[in-house]
C-alpha cells in the first residue's frame, strides 16, 4: 500500500505560488507511467489522518 | 488550463467556424441590409447578434492564443520531465552495462562472478545521484534543497546507521534520533507503507515528521519515504529510502491530482533503488556467510 498523507485546502498557508505548467507537465507524466504499466496493484491511500501507529 | 470552459473555447473547430461564420454575417448584413426586408426590418435584433457574435470571436480567439501558449509551455516541461527520466534510467543502465563488458572481459572461469558484476552500493550511490540530477532538471529542485538517503537498520537492536546519504557533507539528522522520534522513517516503517507527505508541516501536525534545524529554516517542503524489508534466507535487512525537498514544494500540496502524479514518478524512482536494495542484501549476506549485518 502506498499513502499520501494531503493537507487539506486552506489548512496551512502556502507561500509559493502555484505553477501550472509544471503541475500539468507532472500530470501527464505519471499518466504515461500508469499506461506504460501492465498492472499496478499496490493500493493508493488518501488521508489527511496519520494512521495509528502501534509502537514497537 | 484543462477545464471544460477552456477545452470548449479551446477547440479548434471553434476558432474555424465562428470568424468566417461573422465574417458572412457582416458581409450579409452590409451588401444587403437595405434590399433585403428581414435586415433592414430588424436592424435592432442584428445589431446584438452581431455584436454578441464578433465579442464571442475575439473572447475565442483570445483564449485560443492562451490556451495555445500555455499548451506550448507544458509540452515543453513534458518533455523535459520525460527525457530528464530517460536519461536517468538510461544512466543506471549503461552504468551496469559498462561494469559488466570491463568485468566480463578479464573474468576466470573459476572467479566469483556474483562478487565481480555485482557493486550495489556502487550502483545506489550513482541511482542517488541520477535521482538528484532528475530532480533539478525535471521538477526544477534547487540542488541546495534535496536530500536523498538510505538509512538501514537492526531493529530488534535499536541500531540505525546511513547506508548511503546522496550528499555526504550535508548534515543529517542521526538516524537513531529519526528512528525513535516521530519521522517519517519511523512513521513508514511503523506502517510499513511508502508515505509522501506533500507539505511537511502537515507531517509535523499528524505526528509523520520531525523537524530539524534545516526544515525549521526553510519552513515548507515535501517528503517521500519508503520502508524496504528484504529477507535473505531468515535474515531480515531493514532499510528505510527517503527523498526530502526543504525550502519548496515538490508539488503542489492541496492539488490530489498532482500529489498522485508525483507520487506515482517518486514510487517509479523507488522501486529502481529496491531492486538495488535487493542486490545490497543478498551481498552483504553473503559476505557474512549468513549471519546478520
Amino acid at each position: 500500500m502506498r499513502q499520501i498523507l494531503m493537507s487539506e485546502p486552506g489548512e496551512f498557508k502556502i507561500k509559493n505560488k502555484n505553477d501550472h505548467v509544471q503541475s500539468a507537465a507532472v500530470k501527464m507524466f505519471a499518466r504515461l507511467i500508469k499506461k506504460a504499466e501492465q498492472s499496478d496493484q499496490a493500493e493508493i491511500v488518501f488521508s489527511n489522518k496519520a494512521i495509528q501507529r502501534t509502537r514497537l | 488550463m484543462n477545464n471544460r470552459v477552456v477545452a470548449f473555447l479551446g477547440h479548434p473547430a471553434l476558432s474555424l467556424v465562428i470568424p468566417p461564420l461573422v465574417g458572412l454575417y457582416y458581409g450579409t448584413l452590409d451588401i444587403w441590409g437595405d434590399d433585403w426586408s428581414w435586415v433592414k426590418d430588424k436592424k435592432d435584433i442584428h445589431e446584438i447578434i452581431f455584436t454578441t457574435l464578433a465579442a464571442f470571436t475575439v473572447l475565442v480567439l483570445f483564449i485560443k492564443g492562451i490556451a495555445e501558449t500555455a499548451k506550448g509551455q507544458i509540452a515543453k516541461k513534458y518533455q523535459t520531465l520525460i527525457e530528464s527520466m530517460i536519461l536517468f534510467f538510461n544512466g543506471l543502465v549503461k552504468k551496469k552495462k559498462d561494469r559488466f563488458s570491463n568485468k566480463a572481459k578479464h573474468i576466470k572461469p573459476t572467479a566469483d562472478v556474483f562478487k565481480l558484476i555485482t557493486q550495489p552500493k556502487d550502483q545506489l550511490e550513482f541511482v542517488l545521484d541520477g535521482l538528484k540530477t532528475f530532480l533539478i532538471s525535471g521538477f526544477g529542485v534547487d540542488a541546495k534543497n534535496i536530500g536523498i538517503t538510505i538509512i538501514q537498520g537492526e531493529p530488534a537492536a535499536n541500531k540505525w546507521w546511513y547506508e548511503i546519504k546522496c550528499d555526504r557533507q550535508k548534515q543529517h539528522t542521526k538516524p537513531k534520533d529519526l528512528m525513535n522520534g516521530s519521522s517519517t522513517a519511523k512513521y513508514a516503517f511503523d506502517t510499513g507503507d511508502s508515505v509522501f507527505i506533500p507539505d511537511i508541516r502537515k507531517g509535523a501536525k499528524e505526528g509523520a515528521f520531525i523537524n530539524s534545524d534545516r526544515s525549521n529554516k526553510s519552513e515548507v517542503g515535501s517528503i517521500f519515504c519508503k520502508p524496504v524489508r528484504i529477507t535473505v534466507s531468515e535474515i531480515e535487512y531493514v532499510y528505510l529510502f527517503t527523498i526530502a525537498v526543504f525550502g519548496q514544494y515538490l508539488c503542489t500540496p492541496y492539488d490530489e491530482e498532482e500529489c498522485r502524479a508525483c507520487e506515482k514518478i517518486l514510487d517509479e524512482v523507488a522501486d529502481r533503488v529496491e531492486l538495488e536494495l535487493y542486490l545490497n542484501s543478498i551481498k552483504r549476506f553473503r559476505e557474512a556467510g549468513g549471519k546478520a549485518a
